[in-house]
């Protein structure tokens, strides 16, 4: 219990505490009961502690009284007949006035803390007020742009759904927030059929992986730092109706305010008839054979360059159009770019000239280069420059230089094998004729016989010749292998130390050949080989029939050959260029003309047989030749031996037309050794009168031999023609020293009956003449 | 060292003194810790007497201050009287020193006042608690005029009054001192551990303090204040709904060691805000904020953290930032109630609601920090026997 009884009385009661002076401990802390002679004593006594003491005043009266002095101060009056019990009485008070006074205490309490509820609540409203305030300001401005993003909405939406172009918005994830209307003009869909849907699903798979690629490059640069603006790239897109378009897009990213993307807004333009144009004028641009090129005027630097440029240079694109026009044109070409540039400042154009141009590898080639000046979209001077690689033509332009020459030295070497066989005829027919007036063992007869092989030689070099330049067809007839063979076999390995051996049984077939054009075709494959073999050797020939089928590696007809295998052991031909040897001009020689195995494979590929070579260098070299055979074995190897007496003849006379005497002269002695009577002429208008003349009196001509060729007059074709106008049963013979003339082999069709090539023999004549006169009769 | 608390929530300040008096009387305390609610309209006047007369002596340093309620072992409100009685039985000498008008000179006066004390302590002092008026004071260059002088950590607060933001008290033996710091010192001997802990988390874009005057700042990142604080929550800073909102700022520019800032006044015309601690111009700040259960769970780590390094406290101490228990709505018992369920309901515990918090961060290796000015953290201290 926490009360203080206290006296300022002496003697007072049991319980009280005298003290005249009192400490504020003593009226302060607890609840007091002060017992005072007076209640003016215990005022004056309580003043210095303030107006919140808590207690009881107790002085003694007349009778019982209670009253309040202060809210916590009360006066009691007691009787003095209660001073015995005055210790439990004012306990009891002084226990109501504890608690009252903490009654009180809490509820001050209670109070501070309501009164701070208060404040709390006044804050959250002033808090609300200001936040209210703040929301009502918001609000306004929000309702103001609210209706200002109104109006420019509506504006917006008026120019978006009206423009041709698609109008787009898309999010950060690309899917697509808004599409104008132009999307269902364009591709068929509606808006609510691609609203939602990612970008992608509008591409083409194509296009769509393009595209990936070109966001994730974008992707890559923002993470990197680098924020992108707006870009414009092409792609097919996918139309309702299962087609596609071509549409250029515009997309600009839009940024938050942390400059980070959150959407895109973008513009699609259809560009179909553009690209399809684009496409085929870049393909007209990338697959034209000829070059292309875009210079810009001013720093001579390329700006864009075709295929056919890249290929002749050999440069990639990239490492072309880093160059400059300097980089591939030969300093010396200097006065001529300038004079170019004039050109162009002048007329707008240049060209076409030719110079060259560098290739990557440090070679040159020649081009042929025009030009045209324009100004392009950026107002720069762009030149277009159409770059023509002449290399070819150069070259063709020089073969056919060389085939010209060719052909001259050709013309040239024709007419002097036919001036050749011309003389030729002469010198066999005289030589012939020697061997007909001298006795066989007349000592004089192998010296004539050495000059009449000197002669056939002479005479196949002469048409030799004439193969080659005129490159004529073969007049052929069935001839023996072996013969032809061993003839050139004899004229080349004479005087050289190479050893020759045949093998071509009896039983080998004959073949239907030119036999002039077959005995070049030996003599030069002898001849090189013979060169193979320097230090001596041995040149094997052998032959053998050969039937071909249709599965036959060689490409030719299936039927019956004859296979000539022509080998030497010389220093042999290495595997590169055992392809080039039947190249014209090809030779490994330092003298050769490299026309050789040239004519040799023509002359085979004419009679319609196969050549191939097998080489081993320094192992010897085989050349195989199948050539198609009669089938039959040559019945005779008939001697080709002059025999007096042997000639058949039957009587008659014989016109002989030809501008050269000797040859009138010599082949007058011949038919007339023959048993015939000759007449002769120069041209075939004379010929022609004295036929008609001998006709017409009764007398004709058994046989006419003219001459093919009659230079600045009628030459034989069109006198067989006026004379079969008027006796078609004439026989004609007609005579050339051109033997491969096509009139030669194929003489039947221009009116003859025969042909016989010079220089010939008077056994040629002889069988001719009476074969053809047994024909007639 | 002997401790015991006590608190009272009689009305009348005299007797609200001899309640503390009388319980305090048998442990011959050498230093009262006392903070009081500043509920007494005449003043601690009558405290006092009420005070001496029950410890019968004068012969004791009472120092302590003025918050928006108090904390106590066995009671947390937002009126009253708490106090904590310590006695070393003499192996502790302590003084005390305090310094007026910090209002006007924060830095100078509180190094000021560090320097008399340490001079009156006449030898190395180890521990120290500083109080400064909340209402005036720059928090930060109190700290940092101290700092010059103790090399210590030291603890503290800042004295307030019950969210009037109008006046508030520093008491020391008999006197209230308005507009003024002061410092506690104390020699070897007092073993202790103390800790720090907001529950705060950045949730802005960083932002440069471009132009502060004092504990006003007026620009941040090209902004004004308020504009920056509404750009990183979305919204002006009194719609915000996302708990106390308040400014991380960085010590030594790591992200993990921030200390906060709170703004007690904000000017809607100019967008300026003023803070309790000043921001230097060139401070890093981040918008943060916490809510009921980010506060509540910082205490938690706090203590735990306390704890683990093996300190067996008797007594401890407690500066909690009013604006914590504004948030919590309460008293503040959460936050005592979560501490002594880690030291024990026995242990003599007393605090305050601070208007700024003085205290170092504990590290890992059981270290400290230099002591920062705080707000919206709790500053715990612990004392050991």
């Amino acid at each position: 219990m926490n009360f203080r009884l206290l006296s300022l009385v002496e003697n007072s009661p049991d319980g009280f505490q005298y003290s005249p002076n009192l400490a504020q401990r003593d009226v302060r802390r607890w609840p007091f009961a002060l017992l005072a002679s007076s209640r003016e004593e215990a005022d004056r006594i309580l003043a210095p502690f303030g107006s919140s003491l808590a207690g009881i005043i107790v002085t003694f009266g007349p009778r019982y009284t209670w009253h309040q002095c202060t809210p916590h101060l009360f006066h009691l009056t007691v009787p003095h007949e209660l001073q015995t019990n005055l210790e439990q009485l004012l306990l009891s008070h002084l226990s109501l006035l504890d608690n009252y006074q903490q009654a009180e205490n809490r509820l001050i309490e209670q109070t501070l803390k309501f009164q701070r509820s208060r404040e709390e609540s006044h804050r959250s409203r002033q808090e609300f007020e200001l936040v209210k305030e703040s929301l009502i300001e918001e609000l306004s401005l929000r309702r103001q742009v609210e209706e200002t993003l109104r109006e420019r909405e509506a504006h917006y939406r008026l120019l978006t759904e009206n423009v041709a172009d698609v109008v787009w918005k898309a999010d950060r994830d690309y899917c697509l927030t808004y599409i104008s209307p132009a999307d269902e003009r364009v591709r068929g869909y509606k808006a609510e059929e691609v609203i939602g849907r990612h970008a992608l699903e509008l591409f083409t798979e194509e296009s769509a992986a393009e595209v990936v690629e070109t966001l994730r490059q974008i992707q890559a640069a923002e993470l990197n730092g680098i924020m992108t603006g707006t870009i414009t790239f092409e792609a097919q897109h996918r139309c309702k109706d299962g087609s596609w378009i071509w549409a250029e897009i515009n997309s600009t990213p839009e940024r938050g305010a942390d400059g980070t993307i959150v959407g895109y807004n973008g513009i699609s333009r259809e560009i179909t008839k553009r690209k399809y144009t684009e496409n085929k004028f870049r393909m007209l641009f990338d697959l034209s054979p000829i070059g292309m090129a875009m210079v810009d005027n001013e720093t001579g630097e390329f700006l864009e360059v075709n295929n056919a440029v890249l290929r002749s240079t050999g440069y990639t694109k990239d490492e072309f159009l880093k160059l400059s026009f300097w980089d591939i044109t030969p300093r010396e070409y200097e006065s001529q770019e300038q004079e170019q540039l004039r050109q162009l400042s002048e007329t707008g154009r240049f060209g076409p000239n030719t110079k060259e141009y560098i290739r990557k590898d440090g070679t040159r080639y020649p081009i042929s280069i025009s030009g045209v000046l324009f100004v392009d979209t950026n107002k720069r001077q762009v030149v277009w420059d159409i770059i023509e690689d002449i290399s070819e033509r150069r070259a063709h332009e020089n073969e056919q230089l060389k085939m010209e020459k060719l052909k001259s030295v050709g013309v040239l070497a024709g007419g002097i094998a036919h001036d050749f066989n011309n003389i030729l005829t002469g010198i066999i027919g005289n030589i012939t004729l020697a061997q007909m007036y001298l006795e066989s063992t007349h000592k004089a007869c192998r010296p004539l016989s050495e000059a009449e092989k000197a002669s056939a030689r002479a005479t196949e070099l002469a048409n030799q010749l004439l193969t080659f330049a005129r490159g004529g067809e073969p007049i052929k007839k069935i001839i023996s292998l072996r013969r032809i063979v061993d003839e050139s076999l004899s004229l080349v390995l004479h005087g050289s130390n190479v050893k020759g051996q045949v093998d071509i049984p009896d039983t080998v077939h004959s073949i239907d050949a030119d036999e002039g054009q077959l005995s070049q075709v030996f003599n030069n494959i002898f001849i090189n080989a013979t060169q193979s073999m320097p230090g001596g050797g041995i040149l094997t020939v052998t032959a053998q029939n050969k039937t071909l089928d249709n599965s036959n590696t060689l490409g030719l007809p299936p039927g019956t050959y004859v296979q000539i295998a022509c080998s030497d052991v010389g220093c042999g031909i290495s595997e590169d260029l055992q392809k080039r040897i039947f190249d014209p001009y090809f030779t490994t020689k330092s003298s050769g003309n490299g026309l050789g195995l040239a004519s040799v494979l023509s002359i085979v590929v004419r009679h319609t047989g196969h050549i191939g070579v097998s080489s081993e260098p320094g192992k010897g070299t085989t050349f195989t030749i199948h050539l198609p055979s009669t089938g039959n074995a040559y019945s005779a190897y008939q001697s080709e031996s002059v025999e007096q007496n042997s000639f058949c003849h039957h009587g008659g006379s014989i016109l002989v037309m030809d501008d050269e005497k000797i040859i009138r002269d010599l082949t007058t002695e011949l038919l007339e050794y023959l048993g015939y009577r000759v007449t002769t002429c120069r041209n075939g208008m004379e010929a022609v009168a004295l036929y008609r003349s001998a006709r017409e009196s009764d007398s004709p001509f058994s046989a006419v031999i003219m001459d093919l060729t009659i230079p600045g007059s009628m030459g034989g074709r069109e006198t067989a023609e006026q004379i079969r106008a008027f006796d078609p049963n004439a026989c004609l013979i007609v005579s050339s020293g051109y033997s491969n003339d096509p009139i030669m082999s194929d003489y039947a069709t221009y009116g003859f009956s025969g042909a016989v090539s010079k220089p010939y023999k008077i056994t040629e004549i002889s069988q001719m003449i009476s074969t053809l006169l047994s024909a007639h009769q | 060292m002997d401790y015991k608390s006590v608190s009272t929530t009689h009305i009348d300040p005299y007797r609200a003194g001899c309640e503390i008096g009388e319980a305090l009387k048998d442990t011959l305390p050498e230093v009262i810790l006392l903070f009081a609610s500043i509920t007494f309209e005449d003043g601690f006047g009558d405290f006092f007497e009420g005070l001496y007369d029950s410890l019968e002596t004068k012969d004791v340093i009472v120092f302590g201050g003025t918050g928006d309620g108090i904390y106590e072992t066995s009671l947390t409100t937002h009126y009253g009287v708490c106090a904590l009685g310590i006695s070393s039985n003499g192996h502790i000498r302590w003084s005390v020193a305090t310094e007026p008008s910090v209002g006007s000179d924060s830095y100078n006066s509180a190094k000021l006042c560090a320097i008399t004390a340490l001079k009156q302590l006449g030898e190395n002092a180890e521990w120290a608690f500083v109080l400064a008026d909340g209402v005036t004071a720059d928090g930060t260059e109190v700290v940092a005029g101290v700092s010059e002088i103790l090399s210590f950590p030291f603890i503290g607060g800042m004295t307030g009054d019950d969210r009037k933001f109008t006046r508030s008290r520093i008491l020391y033996n008999n006197r209230e001192i308005e507009d003024g710091v002061a410092i506690l010192l104390a020699t070897s001997g007092i073993p202790f551990i103390t800790h720090s802990a907001s529950g705060f988390n950045p949730i802005g874009a960083q932002g440069i303090v471009e132009d502060s005057h004092g504990k006003t700042i007026q620009r941040i990142s090209g902004q004004t204040p308020l504009a920056f604080i509404k750009k990183q929550v979305g919204k002006p800073i009194a719609e915000a709904d996302l708990g106390i909102l308040a400014l991380a700022t960085y010590v030594d520019l790591t992200p993990e060691r921030f200390i906060m800032r709170t703004s007690f006044s904000f000017d809607m015309l100019t967008g300026a805000i003023t803070t309790f601690g000043s921001l230097p111009t060139g401070t890093t700040i981040r918008v943060s904020g916490a809510g009921r259960e980010q506060l509540l769970q910082a205490v938690k780590n706090c203590i735990e953290s306390v704890m683990l390094t093996g300190f067996t406290p008797t007594a401890a101490i407690i500066i909690s930032c009013a604006g914590r228990k504004w948030e919590l709505d309460s008293c503040g018992e959460e936050e005592v109630r979560a501490i002594q369920d880690a030291i024990g309901y026995n242990i003599p515990l007393i605090g305050f609601p601070s208007f700024g918090e003085i205290g170092p961060f504990l590290k890992d290796d059981g270290t400290y920090t230099e002591s920062f000015f705080h707000n919206v953290t709790i500053v715990i201290c612990l004392l050991g026997a």
